[in-house]
């Protein structure tokens, strides 16, 4: 991304800059829409925009002032954002809505320095530098007035607000306004409260600032995104068959971190996944496909759990070779991870050994070039895993699509009702998923036990739509869990 | 009288089946408190997703600024513990993204330097402008 930033060198060493330096504009009202200017730091005192016809000066919005009631400058003004003012003059256009219905009417030119100590605008003490007044008969047509920025301001190096009050007394005659200029560099910043551009500290010379920065000194990476905060995965691994419903026979624990640079460009997905329950025979395992992802955005992958079967073939970059779309092997093997103390399963029984989960820290590299970089929205990831070894049986979440190695031909066959060209997938006629994925850390099911048995609203949330009951696998309140129903891993409860 | 007892049973007839009718339109079947024991008994809509998290668009209009500023859009939870988006970004770009929402998160909070806004999750898309409640001074 093209920076527009001015760099600064601090005799410190550190890198700091402001955003780009513009001369003030014109203010002629034409976007229509005060707020635009207001979001541009722009002042209005009781100053609205109009186009009635008879109000214009030029173009097609025009600015009007209230009925002046008395001769406050702070009763109705325009003022500019914070200014660094250079040399000329002020200049803008002005008429009244009438000639007569008015005792006086005046206009007055101040300034403000910024004083830190003021309060949230920061405005110092207005100085009042110029002024002209009129009384009846009020023109009507467009006067060009001109002002001298007055000696004291001129050229600064420090910022100042100018204000111009429209004032008066007698009388409802409006004044119309237009085309007012100021000589001056900009000098606010709208994503700051409108307050003077600050000094951005930006050790690591990337645009970011330090104070938005996760990684400060590291110039190739700036942001940690969430892509899930915390994730539980619960299979069933007998797809095309169901099973138990116990929803345990692989159990995981994830979440997902995307790093992202200055660019916004996708620089490492770091994914953390944590083994907490085998309730199988099956060795199955574990892999994340990122969907619509050619394999080539990435550049390795570290961290994974590979053993040597005979069905793993990946590329050079680490991911699995023969994919339409980029596939990361997690764990080959999940009883190479977690390993059973004894007897059936690990973790699925209340009396058995407690075996500490494992966590796999996934590091997957992406490339940041131009023509193959990737935008954080373009990730969707398809966590699945594969059965007892067998690379062509794989379990998805409902409607989500198998990779290039499933096979088509268990599709439609036994239990399963999917149409893979229609995008249903991985459910049975009556529309129940063979894996459940929870954005929490959440228990599993003791072994056998259906998991209706222990998540009490969970029936009433799917059978809603998910309309109620959304919180049946979170709220621990009486009436929502059986937990002796449910397996704790140590330090959740 | 036999007679009249038959009309009378079948007007009884009638008006439970018409009150049954009835019930069945005001009580949505979503919200029946029908008892499943088991997994493989859940009736559910063929659309239903099974997920508890939910896709959300983020439309963000640029504002044509006097001067370039670039800053860090940032989405998050209202309580700030969950980041679904960050990036660098200039004021006066519109741009679009993406991001999963779990559905227990209730507020999303949209922040680029002091502009900050919240958002309910009722809603599947965000319109992010960077203009304030005007200041009417």
């Amino acid at each position: 991304m093209k920076k527009a930033i001015l760099a600064l060198v601090l005799s410190t060493g550190l890198t700091a800059f402001t955003n780009a330096q513009t001369m003030l504009p014109l203010l002629t009202a034409e976007s229509g829409n005060r707020s635009v200017e207001q979001a541009n730091c722009w002042g209005f005192g009781s100053i609205s925009y109009t186009n009635a016809a008879a109000q214009l000066i030029t173009g097609t919005t025009s600015m009007r002032s209230n009925a002046p009631t008395n001769l406050d400058p702070n009763a109705c003004w325009i003022k500019t954002p914070w200014i660094k003012p250079t040399t000329g003059n002020i200049t803008m256009k002005i008429k009244f809505e009438a000639t007569a219905s008015a005792s006086t009417r005046r206009i007055i030119l101040s300034y403000s320095p910024y004083d830190a100590a003021a309060g949230s605008s920061k405005e110092g003490t207005y100085v009042r530098f110029d002024s002209i007044q009129y009384t009846p008969l009020l023109p009507t047509t467009a006067q060009s007035l001109t002002f001298a920025l007055p000696t004291a301001i001129r050229n600064s190096t420090t910022p100042y607000k100018v204000r111009i009050s429209f004032v008066g007394t007698g009388g409802t005659t409006r004044y119309n306004i237009d085309d007012v200029m100021i000589p001056a560099i900009y000098w606010s910043d709208p994503s700051n409260s409108c307050l003077p551009l600050p000094t951005i500290v930006d050790k690591d010379k990337d645009g970011v600032a330090d104070a938005d920065d996760a990684y400060p000194e590291d110039g190739a990476r700036a942001y940690n995104t969430d892509l899930v905060k915390e994730a539980t995965l619960m299979f069933e691994d007998l797809w095309p068959n169901t099973g138990d419903y116990d929803f345990n026979d692989l159990v995981t624990k994830y979440n997902a971190i995307a790093v992202t640079n200055a660019d916004n460009n996708v620089v490492e997905v770091l994914l953390n996944v944590e083994l907490r329950a085998i309730g199988a025979s099956f060795n199955n395992g574990f892999l994340m496909q990122f969907d619509n992802l050619e394999s080539k955005r990435i550049t390795s992958v570290k961290g994974n759990s590979l053993s040597k079967t005979e069905w793993v073939n990946l590329s050079d970059n680490g991911t699995e070779n023969d994919q339409k779309y980029a596939n990361i092997l997690i764990f080959t093997e999940a009883f190479k991870v977690l390993t059973s103390i004894g007897g059936s399963g690990v973790n699925v029984y209340p009396d058995a050994p407690y075996v500490t989960p494992e966590t796999l820290k996934i590091v997957i590299s992406f490339d940041t070039n131009k023509d193959n970089s990737t935008n954080v929205k373009e990730l969707a990831l398809n966590p699945y895993i594969i059965v007892n070894q067998n690379r062509e049986i794989e379990v998805h979440l409902a409607d989500y699509m198998p990779s290039s190695k499933a096979t088509p031909k268990l599709f439609g066959t036994s239990k399963d009702d999917s149409n893979v060209e229609k995008g249903r997938t991985y459910r049975t006629s009556s529309n129940l998923p063979f894996a459940l994925q929870i954005e929490k850390t959440a228990p599993h099911m003791v072994e056998k036990q259906d998991i209706l048995k222990g998540y009490l609203k969970f029936a009433e949330w799917a059978k809603s739509n998910g309309e109620v009951y959304t919180d049946w696998y979170s709220n621990t309140e009486k009436g929502y869990r059986e937990e002796k129903l449910l397996y704790f891993i140590k330090g959740d409860k | 009288m036999k007679n009249l007892m038959i009309i009378a049973a079948i007007a009884v007839i009638g008006l439970s089946s018409c009150k049954k009718d009835l019930m069945d339109r005001v009580t949505p079947a979503s919200t029946k408190t029908q008892e499943v024991s088991k997994f493989a008994e859940i009736k559910v809509q063929e659309n239903f997703d099974w997920k508890t998290s939910k896709e959300f668009t983020m439309n963000v209009a640029g504002l044509e600024t006097i001067s370039p500023i670039n800053g860090t859009m940032k989405v998050t939870s209202d309580d700030g513990k969950i980041v679904f988006y960050q990036g660098l970004h200039s004021m006066n770009k519109s741009f679009q993204t993406k991001f999963m929402v779990p559905v227990h998160i209730k507020g999303i909070t949209v922040s680029f330097g002091s502009i900050s806004k919240n958002y309910s999750t009722l809603a599947k898309q965000i319109q992010f402008d960077y203009l304030t409640d005007s200041t009417a001074e």
